[in-house]
């Protein structure tokens, strides 16, 4: 019998919903359901007695989604995918500050190091302690943070991210990102929360993801309102599954299975 | 011929006015000489009662000023730990008119307060704001760096104000002998090393304060004219005195000597009001209910109804419900545990 995983989450999902094909051949010896809701949706959704459940007040679907709640009982693992762990107000804290610390000065309000540490980790401590609460302690479940945003929105134009630009140009930002996510890895653990970074072969440089896993017509030529540096394509989702079932389930993918085309139905 | 007394009202008898009063419901305590409207730009001041008045207005949305707390869903506890979103600007309980004076002085360039820098343990802490690092820094440098930001914001805080409220909450305190430099904590207590030839201690007199009063309402109408003052009394005893006498008696006459500063300043000039928090808490009709066991710490009851006098006195549509709607930082940490320097004493004692 083929082992049940469920990934779940917000829209980001839908980069593993697209690599499904390449999962299914990949891992022929497991059963993977795919469960996503736009992220308000999701944050408003019920997990009651075990099952999930999106509000019937907020009828907004993605678009490869036919179900508005799933029960977790039958999966033997479960990928949550999406927590941002407040990543852009950690950027901007230390993006408008400069480390006393440090030996930068920019002229930005002073924060000492001390400061910036607890306040981040405080920050981070709450949105571990939000998924504990949401979710209780399932030794099933595994949480992924939302992608790093792509490499290309940096440049300015339409999805510019201003504050991981800022921090790439801030001297000491890849030092205290990187304590960001052994904070996260921390706050976890203490929660006694599961949590999987993203895997290093998906970023480009620290703390983006390279540009070559962007959903095809979403850069900066298409429409403003099609733009998305933010959501990831196939190729993300089987690398990432991949890392998940090599790090919480010891499989690794049958050999030729290689990265997927992008496929057409995303989120 | 009748008394004088025959036609008082009601709230001028003390048994109509207070003893047969619900002391949640007494009407005619604080009637405002000027409006404070949700738009208001406020700063806020003083000792760690204020910290109340903030938390409130910032807890209903009103336009308290807040010119160094840095945006985000950061827990208030651990903001709170390093001396953000108490007040207007991060500069830690201010208990005496003379020490808001000071700053205010030393913000504008006139002066720079003696013995800035004090250490522990082979850290340094700001000697006007010990508690907003708790740990200290690594160098004295980085103490005045921040300092010098500090002072600008503070002048930020009080050219964006239209209403400054000051808590009142000492008159006693410790000052370098030479310069009468004065800290918000005695020397050895958070920082530093208590020298009795370079520091003393000074218990205001009611002059003093009024002067100070004076001198600060001068100051900061030089930096924004039309700006208003709202003077409160902090309501909460002294911890401990470093007077000669008893704790009560020392007490009593640190409130009254800035019971009566604040009431003369708000004869005095139509831009300076007096809310009388001090006066609901303290209310003998309130059989000390509205203090905690160690009769010392105000309750959330006690906060709520003092601010409740606030709301209803300038907001009334907007005071129907008594709780506070939600506030800026999401707060989920303990309501009523603020950041005293003061009760620092009492601890470090036990």
């Amino acid at each position: 019998m083929r082992e049940k995983i469920l990934i779940i989450g917000t829209s980001h999902t839908g980069a593993f919903y697209t690599a499904r094909d390449a999962i299914a051949a990949g891992f022929p010896d497991l059963d993977v359901s795919y469960f996503g809701l736009p992220g308000r949706v999701y944050s408003s959704a019920i997990y009651e007695g075990g099952v999930f459940r999106a509000p019937e007040s907020m009828p907004r679907q993605l678009a490869w989604m036919d179900r508005r709640e799933i029960d977790f009982a039958p999966f033997s693992h479960i990928l949550h995918v999406g927590e941002r762990y407040a990543l852009n107000h950690v950027m901007r804290l230390m993006v408008f500050h400069d480390v006393l610390e440090e030996p930068e000065r920019t002229g930005r309000a002073f924060i000492s190091s001390a400061a910036l540490a607890d306040l981040i980790r405080g920050t981070v401590a709450r949105r571990a302690e939000r998924l504990l609460e949401r979710f209780g302690r399932d030794s099933r479940a595994c949480f992924l943070p939302a992608p790093y945003p792509l490499a290309r929105s940096t440049r300015l134009g339409a999805g510019h991210e201003y504050a991981l630009a800022a921090l790439g140009k801030r001297a000491h930002g890849a030092k205290w990102m990187a304590l960001y996510e052994q904070i996260i890895e921390e706050e976890m653990h203490k929660a006694g929360l599961n949590v999987l970074l993203q895997p290093r072969q998906t970023r480009a440089g620290q703390f983006m993801t390279a540009d070559h896993f962007a959903r095809a017509d979403t850069d900066q030529s298409a429409p403003p309102d099609k733009v998305d540096h933010r959501h990831m394509n196939a190729d993300y989702g089987w690398q990432v599954f991949c890392a998940f079932a090599q790090r919480c389930l010891g499989q690794t993918p049958e050999s030729g299975i290689t990265a997927p085309a992008q496929q057409l139905k995303t989120g | 011929m009748g008394s004088p007394y025959d036609t008082l009202s009601a709230s001028a008898l003390w048994r109509s006015g207070v003893a047969e009063v619900d002391p949640l419901a007494i009407d005619g305590v604080y009637l405002p000489k000027f409006p404070v409207t949700p738009d208001t730009k406020i700063m806020t001041a003083g000792s760690c009662f204020a910290q109340h008045v903030h938390r409130a207005l910032a807890a209903r949305n009103w336009a308290v000023i807040d010119v160094e707390t840095p945006q985000g869903p950061i827990p208030r506890a651990v903001l709170n730990r390093y001396g953000y979103g108490l007040y207007s600007a991060r500069y830690g309980n201010i208990y005496t008119a003379r020490q808001m004076l000071q700053l205010l002085r030393e913000a504008l360039g006139e002066i720079r307060p003696a013995e800035p820098i004090w250490t522990r343990d082979g850290r340094y802490f700001d000697a006007q704001r010990p508690n907003a690092e708790p740990l200290g820094l690594e160098s004295a440098e980085h103490v005045m760096e921040a300092r010098s930001v500090h002072l600008r914001r503070v002048l930020r805080a009080v050219k964006r104000a239209e209403v400054f409220v000051f808590t009142l909450g000492l008159t006693e305190v410790w000052r370098h002998k030479e310069s009468g430099t004065v800290y918000p904590t005695a020397p050895g207590t958070l920082a530093g090393h208590f020298d009795p030839e370079v520091y003393g201690f000074h218990n205001f007199t009611l002059p003093e304060v009024r002067k100070d009063l004076e001198a600060l309402r001068t100051r900061l109408k030089a930096l924004r004219p039309d700006l208003k003052m709202l003077l409160t009394v902090s309501p909460v005893p002294l911890t401990a005195t470093a007077t000669d006498k008893h704790v009560l008696v020392s007490t009593s006459y640190s409130k009254a000597v800035l019971r009566g500063a604040a009431g003369e300043m708000a004869a005095k000039y139509e831009d300076v009001d007096y809310f009388p928090s001090f006066e609901l808490i303290t209310n003998p009709a309130a059989g000390g209910r509205f203090y905690k066991n160690n009769l010392r710490s105000v309750t959330e009851e006690g906060v709520t109804a003092a601010m409740r006098m606030f709301f209803q006195a300038h907001a009334p549509d907007a005071s129907a419900t008594d709780g506070p709607t939600q506030d800026r930082f999401e707060d989920d940490a303990d309501e009523a545990d603020l950041i005293c320097e003061e009760a620092l004493i009492e601890a470090a004692r036990s």
